[in-house]
């Protein structure tokens, strides 16, 4: 109880709220602005947080996170063009309305949603990660490889077209995870005598490398062979003067609680990112409405599904991040670097050794919730605007912050140069369709992975029937199975690559 | 895609078997009596890479021709070694010249070879990131440039 009430006062501090509110202003710019995702933003926004206390990093990256999502609203309704992926199913709905001249109504219910959606994952969090973490504690080394095989091979069959490609790419992740000094003996691997590599290959190069650098060059390609979305501006001006009546809010309210259910649920679950749920939510909103003919057409519930769900997804992709220190996300796989940079390693330990610090986190994402709400209801129109900057100015910008985010990590000019490389072969690793979530999945678990391999290993001899003694491993591993027959058997079924 | 996955999984177990038979050995030490070796992981997870490289490469080469486009056009590999040169330039310009001079000069570069001519916000987009950074570093990160 002590550590509840220390966590909640640590993020009551001016500080920390600054940082929440600073966190979300960027987090709206992100979402609002094309082209510039989530995770591309968390991974430059990363070494910023090196020089705050941890809780305030972790606030001001969850503030990014979940603002972003709120943002991509935005340009998704009075610009046909989603912000983020995720935001592509609010699009459907969001801009006919605006077309209409209701805007400012489907702006406000995607705002309500967002925060509900948000809200209601939270306090699910706040629920059951502690629970959750409490069970993992008694999983043994055995377990745990079992399950994170099983999450890297689930991932990889979900977050590309190929299961295969998934499985190369997240294989390369783990490679990747050995360089520096080994975890037994001490002595360095795979460095080819650069000391900046004792300590691994830095993560800030490669996840600014691999999502923000690779991205840019594909945007700069996009412009140059005239694939740059043309966005229609629309509706800002000539939008309906009346808001959102309490009754419009009161019909789309049990599809605000179906999604919040639908986000939170496939945000647990590893791969299934929340573009999944976005358009699963709204799937479920029109199958359950009396009218499924006006979706598509302009209905608030579909701007409400959407919406709704894709707040709800990211709350709710940090329990097995916190429960197990799974990434069931590639935001939460960020936010494993941020753990890691401050000198905490997600998991259920974390529940034991830095109580406080995950009970102010669970504060400063309520608080985040509100202030989404405050800003979102204030600046509406002026992040609006946002959506107007050039690519001409944004994408040089962008570039200058992935450069000064890799210098800033430590490495110097080391991890700058390393960077470039790592972007250039996430730019490839992109065209030809080979999973760079799971290639970067692979490289935060594989630590974890390693030394709990190894210790599988010592445990059972090297004794293959020894796994009978570990039921939940042997589960995990049929799971694993199961899992590849059935996604590889459906990628042969539906070639895409 | 088919040929493009040819390619690349040839690549792969090219440069995964000279990773197992020759790098790793190289990079790496013998380790204790007890335990695993410090070449286990990474020779394992290589050993997969290639595993997978050969299975990608076997249906490949069983697929049917496809009529779809290579995944990288020839005037984009042309555009990525552009952009590609232009951004190693940009990282040499902040290692010469420091990271507020070099990046700002990179900033205006892109943003003229992006097809930005009018100078003004050029000027003052570069100055304003390159001034931003620099006193982020400065006074906030207390991070001497």
């Amino acid at each position: 109880m002590d550590a509840l009430l220390a966590g909640f006062a640590d993020s009551l501090t001016l500080s920390a709220v600054g940082f929440v509110s600073l966190g979300v202003l960027i987090g709206y710019v992100v979402g609002v602005l094309p082209g510039l995702s989530r995770p591309t933003a968390l991974a430059v926004a990363v070494p910023l947080t090196y020089y705050m206390s941890p809780l305030a990093g972790i606030a001001f990256l969850i503030g990014i996170s979940k603002a972003s999502g709120a943002g991509g609203a935005i340009t998704a309704i009075l610009m046909n063009v989603p912000g983020e992926p995720n935001a592509a199913a609010t699009c459907l709905d969001g801009y006919p309305l605006a077309r209409q001249g209701k805007a400012h109504k489907a702006l406000t219910i995607a705002l309500y949603g967002s925060v509900i959606g948000d809200l209601f994952a939270t306090v699910v969090l706040i629920i059951i990660a502690a629970p959750f973490a409490k069970i993992a504690l008694a999983i043994g080394p055995v377990e745990l490889s079992a399950i994170l095989l099983f999450a890297l091979t689930f991932i990889a069959g979900l977050s590309g077209p190929s299961l295969l490609k998934g499985l190369i790419a997240g294989a390369l992740g783990l490679f990747l995870a050995t360089v520096g000094l080994d975890i037994e003996t001490a002595t360095p691997r795979l460095t080819f005598g650069f000391l900046e590599l004792s300590d691994g290959v830095p993560i800030m190069a490669i996840a600014i490398g691999i999502l923000g650098l690779s991205e840019m060059i594909l945007q700069i390609e996009d412009r140059f062979m005239g694939r740059e979305s043309q966005a229609v501006h629309t509706a800002a001006t000539d939008r309906e003067k009346g808001g959102l009546t309490w009754n419009e809010f009161k019909g789309c309210l049990r599809t605000i609680l179906r999604s919040c259910c639908i986000g939170t649920g496939i945000g647990v679950l590893p791969g299934l990112g929340a573009t999944v749920a976005t358009f699963a939510a709204y799937a479920a909103a029109r199958r359950a409405s009396t009218d499924p003919d006006s979706f598509g057409k302009g209905n608030l519930e579909g701007v409400a599904a959407a919406e709704t769900a894709d707040n709800a997804h990211v709350p709710a992709s940090l329990i097995p991040l916190f429960a197990l220190g799974l990434p069931s996300s590639l935001g939460a796989a960020i936010l494993i670097g941020a753990f890691m940079v401050h000198g905490i390693a997600p998991g259920p330990l974390m529940f034991q050794r830095h109580a406080r610090l995950i009970y102010g986190i669970y504060a400063a994402m309520l608080i985040t919730s509100l202030v989404i709400l405050v800003v979102g209801r204030i600046g509406l129109e002026g992040f609006a605007l946002l959506a107007r900057v050039p690519t001409t100015i944004i994408t040089p910008i962008i570039i200058f912050l992935c450069v000064a985010g890799s210098y800033m990590e430590g490495s110097g000019m080391f991890g700058v140069y390393l960077m470039f490389g790592v972007a250039v072969f996430g730019y490839l690793l992109r065209k030809l369709d080979f999973s760079f979530v799971t290639l970067l999945i692979g490289f935060l678990i594989g630590p974890m992975f390693e030394l709990s391999l190894r210790q599988s290993i010592i445990i059972t001899h090297g004794n293959a029937r020894a796994l009978l003694d570990h039921p939940v491993a042997v589960a995990f591993l049929l799971l694993t199975v199961l899992s590849a027959w059935h996604l590889g058997r459906r990628q042969v079924a539906a070639p895409t690559g | 895609m088919r040929q493009a996955d040819i390619r690349a999984a040839g690549v792969l177990i090219a440069a995964g078997l000279v990773t197992i038979l020759f790098v790793i050995p190289h990079q790496t030490t013998p380790g204790n009596t007890f335990g695993l070796p410090p070449a286990f992981m990474p020779t394992l997870t290589m050993a997969i890479v290639v595993g997978l490289s050969v299975l990608l490469l076997l249906r490949s080469l069983v697929a049917r021709k496809d009529t779809r486009p290579a995944p990288i056009l020839a005037a984009e590999w042309w555009l990525l070694l552009k952009t590609g040169s232009l951004m190693l330039m940009a990282v040499i310009g902040v290692d010469v010249l420091g990271l507020p001079i070099g990046g700002g000069v990179g900033v205006a570069a892109f943003m003229v070879y992006l097809g930005e001519r009018r100078p003004l916000p050029i000027l003052a987009t570069s100055i304003g990131t390159a001034g931003a950074v620099w006193a982020l570093f400065v006074y906030v990160l207390k991070l001497p440039l």
